[in-house]
């Protein structure tokens, strides 16, 4: 619990807004209301091509960092050996392998839900995702690939992700992963079975609804999916996060 | 001035004496001891395929007939990745031989420069080493 | 022999694909030769916007007289070893305690390098790795993506400039504009923790670097590198670290805190 609580503490500490790390610069193309404002309403902008543009700095609401099923109808399938693991993480007595607490990365999903803004970057067949969240990316290919599992694959924390676009959704699928993701700090467990679809809508210029969907059939007995919204900071910037600058739990844990 | 210039001669000499800079991610010579060269034959018990350094581990029989478990350290996966290797390469139980380096501080932990498989003769992961293994 | 091996390494490298993990691409618009090769001499691609495209996955050229080396067995850029590679090391313009403090560093077998404590390379280092980094350009914003550690880094062209106060950091604070075909780039805000180079080349949160960046064709692209610090270095010191393009490959992920195991070996 006093784990929980550390983690919680040092993501907001780290990610308060102290001051401007640039001079402000108007960004082009954002839409205003007519005090000068952005206009948060206004519709979603789309690319030359017509495709919907996911572009900008998004924030994650909080919460789900915590509980990525905190709005779930019913009961988190879990399987027994699942439930067994998760209420032993949830209980604070795994918190020497928490990732976050040795600076491993939060991997996918709940990195898009961590408290610090991420970026999206569109290019013409690749969607690149940047975070501030220990300064890391990731990358969806959009170019008709597909991911071929093999046993030589070496896993990953983010899987390897390819997308397409479902009318203006973007559906990102991702595979090949390490099975040492927690899908959130009370410690749901992934397996390398483990298989996100992560759903990106952009309802208007700043809001973003994100749907993921998590298909382990080693640790749950059949998919579940949450909705989370993420808001645009329109004049946001992402800091510089080094976990392990001056992470001392990382010595601790070897201390009995 | 002819004092600094003394230093700096006897650091260069130092340096270069000390070998060509032996530098990676981090230096050779911080953990291992380039004159204590090892040759090893045992059986693979562990495979670490991750960054920084992939290990592996073997059990190398004593004179006596027991095993030391011995770790051996190899370049970061993605480099040997692109040179055709897989975290499969390797099996636990495979029968293996080495060339390396001691770790300076005692302990059974070597850097692998030439690995062998016992059963083939195939040599795995250097740069110098056959053509990999086939998918 | 050793050499003729590198390069046999190095082009295995640069040819070989990203090994099983996806199915074969053939969707990219590569120019190849006529025995269906990746054409790396054909001319460099224009961005939409007229600019040169300097997007691409890019090798970060070993040192043509370089022998394996390290843990890896394997041969670096020289500029990855020592920013200074092409100057004698008694012409390095430092600046007293930077001259101590890299003795220091050189003496200590690079114990203390930041790369063996799974903290930031930063930028000199993360362009000459012996793993590749991906440029990303749109009009506004260019993302480079570094394998290593798998961080990273935003140049910003659209007039965005670091605050005064900005908060000093590992990667310090980037902007760029275009001089014809060349990106300039134009780095400052670090703090002083960062070593330039494996040998551990020091430098003082006064640090400017420049990077020119320019696409010479289709499969080459070169960093020509200024690294202009007066706190720690008299006259600036200038490299070009040359790269080659992956046409093929694409980044992996590389994370140093999955197992960093070297540092409880240190004697």
């Amino acid at each position: 619990m006093r784990r929980l609580f550390l983690s919680i503490l040092l993501f907001v500490f780290c990610t308060a807004p102290l001051r401007a790390q640039w001079t402000k610069v108007p960004a082009a193309g954002v839409p205003r209301t007519p005090d000068g404002r952005p206009n948060l309403s206004a519709p979603a902008p789309r690319l030359p091509d017509g495709k919907p543009d996911l572009s900008g700095v998004w924030n994650p609401p909080t919460g789900y960092l915590r509980d990525l099923s905190r709005d779930l109808k019913g009961d988190v399938p879990f399987r027994p050996l699942a439930k067994v693991i998760y209420d032993e993480r949830a209980a604070g007595l795994r918190w020497r392998e928490e990732p976050d607490a040795n600076c491993l990365p939060q991997g996918v999903p709940k990195v898009l839900v961590a408290p610090a803004p991420w970026r999206i970057v569109q290019a013409p067949d690749r969607v690149f995702f940047v975070h501030e969240a220990f300064n890391l990316w990731w990358q969806a290919f959009m170019d008709g690939r597909e991911f071929a599992p093999s046993p030589d694959v070496t896993p990953t924390w983010h899987g390897y992700s390819t997308g397409k676009w479902e009318g203006d959704t973007l559906v990102v699928d991702s595979r090949g992963f390490n099975g040492k993701v927690w899908l959130d700090q009370l410690g749901k467990p992934s397996t390398e079975a483990l298989h996100v679809t992560t759903r990106f809508r952009r309802r208007d210029f700043g809001h973003m609804n994100i749907q993921i969907t998590i298909d382990d059939p080693e640790a749950y007995t059949k998919p579940w999916t949450v909705d989370v919204e993420v808001n645009l900071l329109p004049n946001g910037e992402l800091l510089e996060f080094i976990c392990l600058e001056n992470e001392k739990d990382v010595v601790r844990k070897s201390e009995k | 001035m002819r004092d600094r210039v003394l230093i700096l001669l006897l650091a260069i000499g130092l340096f270069l004496s000390a070998g060509l800079p032996l530098l990676a991610h981090h230096a050779f010579s911080a953990t291992f001891d380039s004159k204590k060269p090892i040759k090893l034959t045992g059986t693979v018990t562990r495979i670490e395929w991750q960054n920084p350094h992939a290990w592996f581990y073997m059990d190398v029989k004593e004179a006596n007939g027991s095993p030391t478990n011995w770790g051996m350290e190899l370049g970061s996966p993605n480099l040997l990745i692109r040179a055709g290797w897989s975290r499969n390469s390797l099996k636990i139980g495979d029968g293996v031989s080495i060339e390396g380096f001691r770790a300076k501080d005692g302990t059974p932990t070597g850097n692998a420069q030439v690995v062998i498989l016992t059963a083939t003769g195939q040599r795995l992961f250097g740069a110098s080493s056959a053509a990999p293994a086939t998918r | 022999m050793k050499s003729v091996l590198a390069s046999v390494a190095v082009l295995f490298i640069l040819t070989s694909p990203l090994s099983a993990q996806w199915t074969k691409d053939t969707s990219r618009n590569i120019p190849r030769t006529r025995d269906g090769k990746p054409n790396l001499s054909a001319p460099v691609p224009k961005a939409p916007d007229g600019k040169p495209d300097l997007s691409g996955v890019w090798f970060h050229d070993i040192d043509p007289n370089g022998k394996p080396d390290g843990v890896e067995q394997m041969v670096f850029s020289q500029y990855f070893v020592n920013v200074a590679a092409d100057m004698k090391m008694e012409e390095v313009p430092f600046q007293p305690w930077a001259k101590e403090l890299f003795f220091e560093r050189l003496k200590s077998d690079g114990r203390a390098s930041p790369g063996t404590h799974c903290k930031p390379s930063g930028i000199t280092v993360l362009n000459s790795v012996p793993v590749p980094h991906k440029i990303v350009q749109t009009p506004q914003l260019i993302l480079i993506l570094y394998e290593e550690n798998t961080v990273f880094r935003q140049i910003f062209l659209d007039g965005h400039q670091p605050a005064k106060d900005a908060e000093p950091r590992y990667m310090g604070y980037s902007t760029g504009k275009w001089v014809g075909d060349t990106l300039v780039v134009e780095t400052v805000g670090f703090n002083d923790k960062g070593w330039l180079d494996a040998m551990g080349h020091p430098h003082s949160d006064a640090l400017r670097l420049t990077e020119r960046i320019r696409r010479r064709d289709f499969g080459h692209l070169d960093i020509e590198t200024i690294i202009n610090d007066p706190k720690a270095y008299t006259k600036p010191i200038t490299y070009t670290q040359k790269t080659t393009l992956m046409a093929e490959d694409d980044l992996l992920e590389y994370f140093c805190s999955d197992n960093e195991k070297d540092v409880q070996h240190f004697k």
